[in-house]
């Protein structure tokens, strides 16, 4: 099987967080089926959701970055799709988030892989600094992005007008 | 896995580059893209690099982006293209208009065509050309392959199903 080569790898103490690879697809093209893919731009018919996973795995290939796909510790099998992403459109690189199943919710899963993500960019990255866009009637990732401690920014835009731009803190003594 | 480097007399086609991806942007953002389903909005194009860089990585094959090698500049993209809701994986082509009449796809597509048939062993190859996009099938008749008939699996404008010879009857 082909894959990415050279990509980092992040642990946390429950999750691994990887590239995506071609044994993610079952798990993507049954998440992009969802209603609950709404978070991440869907439902999408097959051929769209084919090319957004395509397009993922080119992100890494164009960027030397993308977002990760997060296991459970001691599964390889796929159950969201967290960290750096940045189409050329978006005002700004963003740090994403998305569990894929509902029954992963309210474990704090989701902190513990965008915390690990959001200190890949800082650290590894060097990011200056990083937003999230968020849709204004998700509370619960609003509430994520709090809990990060990322803060609105009124003066940002998000790539849809309506989107909430929400800040995250840079290290204390700036990016490495 | 990204794509290797072919070299042929006058192209040198391998990965993305920057370079690459701004001709193809601004290839895009003209009607001369309209056989590839365009005119697309930058975004839509970054993604169709990004989606090329992809398949490469998901099937170990995938277009081939193509520079004047005397030069370095971006004339187009050879390649097999290979979605998953097709059932044969594609050759397909693209020249930018002003690199075009001067048989750059006729050598980019052979190269293209020849890796896939030698490294990867493939059957004889498709080709899925708008009915009304002359060059294209003018190209195709002078690579030799054949028209089938009517076939459009993504939909869209119609296009003609065209095959390609055997890697025998190449050799």
């Amino acid at each position: 099987m082909i894959a990415l080569t050279g990509t980092p790898v992040l642990h946390t103490e429950r999750l691994t967080l990887r590239a995506p690879c071609p044994a993610d697809w079952p798990q993507w093209l049954a998440y992009f089926a969802t209603e609950r893919s709404q978070l991440s731009g869907g439902p999408l018919a097959d051929d769209r959701a084919w090319r957004a996973f395509c397009h993922h795995i080119g992100h890494w290939v164009m960027r030397g970055y993308g977002s990760f796909i997060v296991t459970r510790k001691g599964s390889d099998t796929a159950i969201g799709l967290i960290g750096p992403y940045h189409p050329i459109d978006w005002p700004e690189a963003e740090l994403g988030w998305a569990l894929w199943n509902v029954a992963d919710e309210g474990k704090g899963l989701a902190y513990e892989a965008a915390a690990a993500a959001r200190d890949h960019v800082f650290r590894d990255l060097g990011w200056p600094t990083a937003v999230s866009y968020i849709d204004p009637t998700n509370a619960r990732s609003a509430a994520l992005a709090k809990r990060l401690g990322a803060v609105l920014d009124p003066a940002a835009r998000g790539p849809h007008p309506d989107d909430f731009v929400f800040r995250h803190p840079a290290p204390v003594g700036g990016a490495a | 896995m990204n794509a290797p480097t072919l070299h042929t007399a006058r192209l040198t086609l391998g990965p993305a580059t920057a370079a690459h991806a701004e001709a193809f942007i601004a290839f895009c953002a003209s009607d001369e893209s309209r056989f590839l389903g365009g005119p697309a909005e930058p975004r839509d194009a970054w993604e169709g690099v990004a989606i090329a860089a992809g398949l490469w990585a998901l099937r170990g094959y995938g277009p081939f982006w193509v520079a004047e090698s005397a030069t370095g500049a971006p004339v187009g993209r050879v390649g097999l293209y290979y979605p998953i809701w097709r059932t044969e994986p594609e050759l397909a082509w693209l020249v930018y208009p002003a690199y075009q009449q001067r048989g750059f796809g006729y050598e980019g597509a052979i190269a293209a065509r020849d890796w896939a048939y030698a490294t990867l062993g493939l059957a004889p190859l498709v080709s899925l050309i708008d009915a009304e996009n002359t060059a294209s099938i003018r190209l195709a008749e002078k690579l030799g392959a054949v028209c089938e008939g009517p076939h459009s699996p993504d939909g869209g404008h119609p296009t003609f199903r065209w095959r390609h010879p055997a890697r025998e009857v190449l050799q």
